[in-house]
């Protein structure tokens, strides 16, 4: 509150000095007039994101990063992030840190395009990442956190499961995992998707003792796409890419996919059987979707989709097929994308795994939590 | 605070740095004015606030000029970057690159603080960037470093240079042994010292005690068969030494050890130069190539006993070659694929009796100088596709360095048809082998659909295939290109257009991306549309993938139904089922499926020339039989001829402009039969066959012996009247010619006139310049630093007897067994210290705990600018608002102080009855509008009473007139019905008094 006075009792000196201190005051509260709270501007650029990570080799830098998760642990938040080097690092969200780095034990053939953080099989206290090791055709289980070593190098993992074929339990290229969880935390079913001529989600029942993990499939979701006579079958997939477990509004779990070639999201009933087909196109107003890979589940039932086409992640009413919101631009520069792979959703924040720019982006977004998914696995 | 510097056209005051310093000529000035016009606008203030306002006004005035003189803000960046340079070349020994990796790993922690930066270079053939400078990088982890059989410091410097980060001081640490073999890091380094980059250096010191390198293998340049020649063999010891040599020809071993059982021969090395004298029988004619190796089997003492295994660490330089040209006369080398093609040619030959050899092309020499051994080399219906792009190239050479002759007969795997087309070859023919413009021909139209390349550099292979296909293609034909990019997903690269004079595609392949594209089906859609709707007659698509995107089966359905063909290259598939999807892309449509392995690399580029090609059958001309019109141009080609028979077949050419000369042409005036001197050697082109399929006339044509002979012996290297003793010598990185020249009769041969080039290994070859040194002697000399083979072709002119002119041509071969890397044997240390005093680097010690990469010293800090005349402009725009308040408005802190008490005293209010607060909200109501009594004490703007005394209260919005102002009016007494009964009326009746008083004024 600014007081007032009649002349000639004033410090000149002190009204010079109280006039350019209310001048700079007005300067900074007029330049800081633009500052919103938006998390992007009208060109969908992300504003005031975090950037992790750079391109390299060296802890702290990705090679096209093909999976990444979060998870919080002692009070910390980590993302682990599988790259094209074949590692695995768990970086800490705040400091940008690796603070722990293995190697995944094969890659000749190829290396992992997606990992989940959820309970481990055997012991549910005990934190784990399921690594899809596509291009080996299996999937890799290690414990959380990772250990730490400067140069690291190939790892076993406590236990790997998953060999090449087209029957039941066998795997071409898995792409992604979800675990369901029972109220003690325990894991009771793995969801894997795949693709590659089995573009499919494999079920297995968890049957593992408190010493030895057992499996064992029990049923399959969806049907490549084109393998019936070259027809399209309703619940036919092409690159599921990745997949989630989700309670719906009413209550009930689903299993949430994105049929990334067919440019569109799916919602099945932990039976297989099909719900609905949401995309490409969602509205008229945006641009229909353009190879979804990512999906996280909000804590209002809502997803965010990263399209890895369309250099984008959207918001969307998983029941209304509506777009809420949308983040990132295609390009190079802070706070836009370039091929973003998945985003998960962390204390408020969302983590974007900007694959073709080889680095993380993280931003806070009104209104968007995933706390409750910690509930059902997958993304705990 | 700073005093002030000038920078370039820049005043520095502080952290501030003023870009256009004139521009605060502008504050005197303009603060000059000011006072005068203060003195008579302000003469209406009292002394302090005249003073303030004046102050005031010219803070607003400098600010708003220094915004004029655009200010930058300098911030200093303490942060230190560091570019290790590494020499990764194979002159550093193995146990060095490893003790390099420890230095390294030990001497980066130093002083390091954690926003310095680290970068990391390797320097061989070529300069690599492993690791950009990061705050992350930690040490030294090698990538792709390109060949190792060279050092290229310079290359390493500049690009470290190039890739300093602005936001550091930056210093670069060079780790080798600086024995380089291209470049001068001399001069790089003055670049680095330019821009004021200090380079540190470490030597890598070694030293090679008990090396021995095979220094030359020395042979003469010709013999003669039957003859037994002299194989030199030069050693060079460290230390005394005892080994085997073994010496081979032309692959073959010799033995040079009848007596017992093995080929090689005991010796014993002493210290220094060692000649070994191996005498050789000349068996064969043609080139002899002889290759010696010696293998170390331990070191002598000073008695010349045996001890311990020696160890000659560079086995690369165990090595020497040397080539002898075994001639008789003139040969020629007829390539081609089935004997039927060739048979009557070389019935024509053996009538003529020039001596002919038949190959087919996968038995072609693979090394020039055995086949400048050849006179010509004639290629009877062969396929781009049937050699290698150094196979190639080194036909090319062998006409246009060596002067040997090039004979190309036709057919349907011919010329356009065959893929010749952009080939190293094309240049060599004196027709073009794309059609004429003005030519009406179906045409082809070939999609590339391109996935990312995940391959060791997949994406230079990705563009050289591009390339190889878009060459094989003519002019006329269409070509389109779609990828999947990241931003813009799945699009055209290069729509389908005719590829004209290919720079528009060649560009649009620069810039392909390679995107990992996650489904085949947008961009197979793409190049469907895009090929139906093309006016072509034949179409293709080829798609090179890894093969794991998903595919649609229906889309390969409508390929199908659309007659358009899709080949499949699958580099590096992950899993069988990759392999499948590839598979049946090219099975369903009709195509091909190649499936390249990661050392198979090298043949992506043929493939993709071979299927361009499938698209180029639309060259082939076959109709009515007719016979091709002679020119008429003399030529002794076709001397005595006066007409030939028909033809109905050949591939469509065009004319080349220049010396070619064409004799005769088919439909259009399409050239059937041209030639031309290419370089030093000559060239014919025959675009219909010599068999009965295009040319059953010709075969029975009596004139067919004397076209063909006419033919090939003009194209034939030129026998030599004389006789010339052709030596060769090394000298540093030059290799000298010596010929002594001789008449048939024996005499020197004065006075020649020598055209020498020679071929060399990187394919460009040069001019040597042969001249008279003596009496039938003559000598040039030429730049031999890379390791490779050397060819030699000389022609020469020289006056003969009663007019006579004496010309003939010969040939000389010398090779570098091994790259100069392997001849270092210590290292360069002078040099090392040469590039650290000159940039004002320090000589690193082997101690790794006493060289601290990051330290401060020595470097220049950089300096960031950021512009900041907004928030010069702003301050002072605010300012100058102020200005104007000043006068009116003053602020207190006892006024401050006071308005807070009131707040409180309002919340003690609060506790009161409502009555109470209503009768309080009123009282001060009227005590803001005016209505108080007291007003008038505590707004003297507004009272009427002059003589009142100032009273210590905040009460006014608006300025004030000073009462011991001279120019002060008296004050209005306030009227009753004057009075305002509100805040707003309040104001409006002040405004209202203020214009008054200035009217009066």
């Amino acid at each position: 509150m600014i007081g007032f006075m009649s002349v000639g009792h004033q410090n000149h000196v002190q009204r010079i000095a109280y006039i350019i201190g209310a001048a700079l005051a007005a300067w900074l509260m007029t330049s800081s007039a633009g500052c919103t709270q938006r998390s992007t501007d009208e060109s969908g650029r992300l504003t005031n994101a975090t950037v992790l990570g750079e391109t390299g080799t060296h802890l702290g830098q990705f090679v096209y990063p093909r999976g990444m998760d979060v998870f919080e642990y002692e009070g910390n938040h980590y993302a682990v992030i599988v790259d094209k080097t074949a590692r695995l690092q768990m970086m800490d969200l705040a400091s940008g840190q690796v603070v722990g780095a293995i190697k995944v034990p094969e890659w000749d053939q190829g290396m992992p395009t997606g990992l989940t953080v959820a309970p481990s099989i055997i012991d549910p206290s005990q934190p784990a990442v399921y690594v899809a090791d596509t291009h080996e055709h299996r999937v890799l289980v290690y414990a959380l956190p990772l250990p730490m070593d400067d140069e690291p190098g190939p790892t076993s993992p406590i236990f790997a499961f998953g060999t090449y074929g087209q029957s039941p339990g066998e795997f071409i290229y898995p792409t992604d995992i979800a675990a369901r969880t029972n109220h003690h935390g325990a894991v009771e079913e793995l969801y894997i998707s795949e693709y590659g001529g089995n573009d499919r989600v494999s079920v297995f029942r968890n049957e593992s003792t408190k010493t030895k993990p057992i499996i064992v499939w029990d049923r399959a979701i969806g049907i490549a796409s084109e393998t019936v006579d070259g027809s399209e079958a309703p619940d036919a997939l092409s690159r599921p890419q990745s997949i989630v477990l989700r309670t719906n509004l009413a209550g009930e779990s689903e299993l949430v996919l994105t049929d990334s070639s067919h440019h569109r999201i799916g919602r099945f009933t932990l039976d297989g059987e099909l719900i609905s087909w949401i995309g490409p196109v969602l509205d008229q107003d945006s641009e229909p979707m353009r190879f979804p890979y990512g999906v996280t589940i909000l804590d209002d039932s809502t997803a965010l989709i990263t399209e890895f086409g369309g250099c984008v992640v959207r918001r969307i009413n998983l029941e209304t097929a509506e777009q809420l919101d949308s983040f990132g631009t295609p390009g190079r520069g802070d706070g836009e994308l370039a091929t973003p792979w998945s985003c998960s959703v962390i204390n408020g924040r969302v983590v974007i795994l900007d694959s073709g720019n080889n680095r993380l982006q993280m931003f806070r977004a009104a209104g968007i939590n995933a706390e409750q998914q910690l509930a059902i696995g997958g993304h705990p | 605070m700073t005093p002030p510097m000038s920078t370039l056209g820049s005043l520095v005051v502080g952290p501030i740095q003023f870009n256009r310093p004139v521009m605060l000529i502008l504050i005197v000035i303009l603060g000059v004015l000011s006072v005068l016009i203060a003195r008579k606008s302000l003469a209406g203030l009292g002394m302090s606030s005249r003073w303030s306002a004046l102050i005031i006004r010219i803070l607003a005035i400098s600010m708003i000029v220094g915004a004029m003189a655009y200010p930058v803000y300098r911030k200093s960046k303490d942060a230190v970057g560091v570019m290790l340079i590494v020499d990764a070349s194979r002159s550093i020994p193995v146990a060095s690159q490893i003790q390099i990796d420890q230095y390294i790993n030990r001497a980066q922690e130093g002083s390091r603080q954690s926003d310095d930066l680290l970068g990391v270079i390797t320097a061989a053939e070529g300069a690599y960037i492993q690791s950009t400078p990061s705050t992350h990088t930690r040490s030294v982890d090698r990538q792709f470093i390109g060949g190792t059989e060279g050092t290229n410091l310079a290359e390493a410097v500049n690009l470290a240079i190039a890739t300093a980060s602005k936001e550091s001081s930056n210093r670069i640490v060079l780790i080798t042994d600086a024995n380089e073999t291209d470049g001068s890091v001399l001069r790089a380094a003055q670049a680095a010292r330019a821009v004021g980059i200090p380079i540190d250096v470490l030597a890598v010191e070694f030293d090679y005690t008990e090396e021995v390198i095979v220094d030359s293998v020395q042979a003469p340049s010709n013999v003669r068969v039957g003859d037994t020649t002299t194989v030199k063999v030069v050693i060079t010891a460290i230390k005394p030494a005892a080994g085997r040599i073994l010496l081979s020809l032309s692959g073959v071993p010799i033995d040079l050890n009848a007596d017992e059982n093995e080929i090689g021969k005991i010796v014993e090395l002493s210290k220094g130069q060692n000649v070994f004298n191996v005498p050789v029988p000349v068996l064969r004619r043609g080139p002899q190539l002889y290759n010696a190796v010696f293998e170390p089997l331990a070191v002598l003492d000073d008695q010349g006993a045996a001890g311990a295994t020696i160890g000659d660490s560079i086995r690369e330089n165990n090595t020497g070659m040397a080539i002898s040209f075994a001639g008789d006369e003139g040969i020629v080398l007829v390539v081609s694929e089935s004997e039927e093609d060739s048979a009557d040619l070389l019935a024509t030959m053996a009538n003529a009796d020039i001596k002919a050899e038949r190959i087919t092309a996968a038995q072609l020499p693979s090394n020039l100088p055995e086949l400048v051994s050849y006179e010509a080399v004639v290629l009877v219906n062969e396929s781009a596709f049937s050699f290698s792009s150094t196979q190639q190239e080194m036909l090319r050479q062998y006409v246009h360095e060596s002067g040997g002759g090039l004979v190309m007969v036709g057919g349907p795997e011919s010329f356009g048809a065959g893929g010749w087309i952009g080939s190293p070859l094309a240049d060599a023919l004196p027709i073009r082998l794309d059609p004429p413009q003005k030519r009406q021909m179906p045409r082809g139209a070939l999609v590339l659909v391109i996935h990312s390349v995940e391959i060791p550099k997949g994406v230079f292979y990705g563009k050289q295939i591009c390339n190889a296909a878009v060459d094989a293609l003519s002019r006329l034909d269409l070509v389109g290109i779609v990828e999947y990019q990241g931003f813009s997903g799945t699009d055209w690269v290069y729509p389908i257009s005719p590829v004209g004079d290919r720079s528009a595609v060649r560009q649009s392949i620069q810039n392909l991306q390679f995107g990992d594209m996650p489904s085949f089906d947008p961009s197979l859609q793409l190049a469907l549309q895009g090929l139906k709707n093309s006016s072509a007659g034949q179409k293709h698509c080829i798609v090179i993938s890894d093969g794991d995107p998903s595919l649609s089966r229906n889309l390969l359905r409508e390929f199908k139904q659309a007659g358009i063909t899709i080949s499949a290259v699958g580099v590096n598939p992950h899993s069988p089922g990759d392999t499948n999807t590839l598979r049946t892309m090219a099975r369903t449509t009709g195509g091909k499926f190649y499936n390249v392995s990661n050392n198979a690399l090298a043949t992506l580029p043929q493939i993709f020339v071979k299927e361009a090609q499938t698209i180029r059958r639309a060259l082939i001309w076959e109709g009515e039989p007719f016979s091709p019109a002679m020119t008429g141009v003399p030529t002794e080609t076709m001397r005595g001829i006066s007409g030939v028979p028909n033809i109905k077949g050949y591939v469509v050419a065009a004319e080349r402009e220049g010396l070619a000369l064409v004799t005769l042409r088919g439909k259009e005036n399409d050239p059937i039969a041209a030639q031309w001197q290419y370089g030093l050697g000559k060239v014919i082109t025959f675009t219909s066959d010599a068999t009965t399929r295009w040319a059953p006339s010709w075969v029975a044509w009596d004139g067919f012996n004397q076209f063909w002979e006419q033919h090939i012996r003009w194209a034939m290297r030129p026998g030599g009247s004389a006789t010339l003793r052709v030596n060769t010598e090394h000298f540093g990185e030059r290799t000298r010619v010596i010929v002594e020249a001789f008449t048939p009769d024996g005499q020197r041969l004065e006075f020649a006139n020598f055209r020498a080039r020679v071929a060399t290994p990187d394919g460009k070859g040069q001019i040597v310049e042969v001249k008279q040194v003596g009496p039938g002697r003559y000598e040039g000399d030429f730049d031999s630093a890379n390791a490779g083979a050397y060819v030699v072709n000389m022609q020469y002119r020289a006056p003969g007897k009663e007019g006579n002119v004496l010309e003939g041509s010969a040939q000389a071969a010398v090779t570098r067994p091994f790259s100069s890397e392997f001849r270092s044997l210590k290292t360069n240390t002078p040099l090392l210290r040469q590039v650290a005093s000159m940039t004002g680097g320090t000589v690193l010690t082997s101690d790794a705990s006493a060289s601290d990469l990051w330290r401060r010293d020595g470097l220049s800090k950089p300096i960031t600018l950021t512009p900041v005349w907004l928030a010069f402009a702003m301050i002072g725009i605010a300012i100058f608002l102020l200005d104007v308040a000043v006068r009116r408005v003053r602020i207190s802190p006892a006024a401050i102080l006071a308005s807070v008490r009131r707040s409180a005293r309002r919340e003690q209010d609060k506790s009161t009855g409502a009555a109470d607060a209503m009768r309080l909200a009123r009282t001060k109501a009227r005590s803001r509008t005016g209505d108080d009594e007291s007003r008038a004490r505590k707004n003297r703007k507004f009272e009427a009473a002059p003589d009142a005394p100032a009273a210590d209260v905040p009460i006014a919005l608006k300025g004030e007139t000073e009462s011991d102002s001279p120019l002060a009016k008296p004050k209005r007494a306030i009227k009753e019905d004057e009075k305002p009964i509100d805040a707003l009326s309040a104001l409006r009746a002040a405004k209202q008094r203020a214009k008054d008083d200035m009217k009066e004024l």
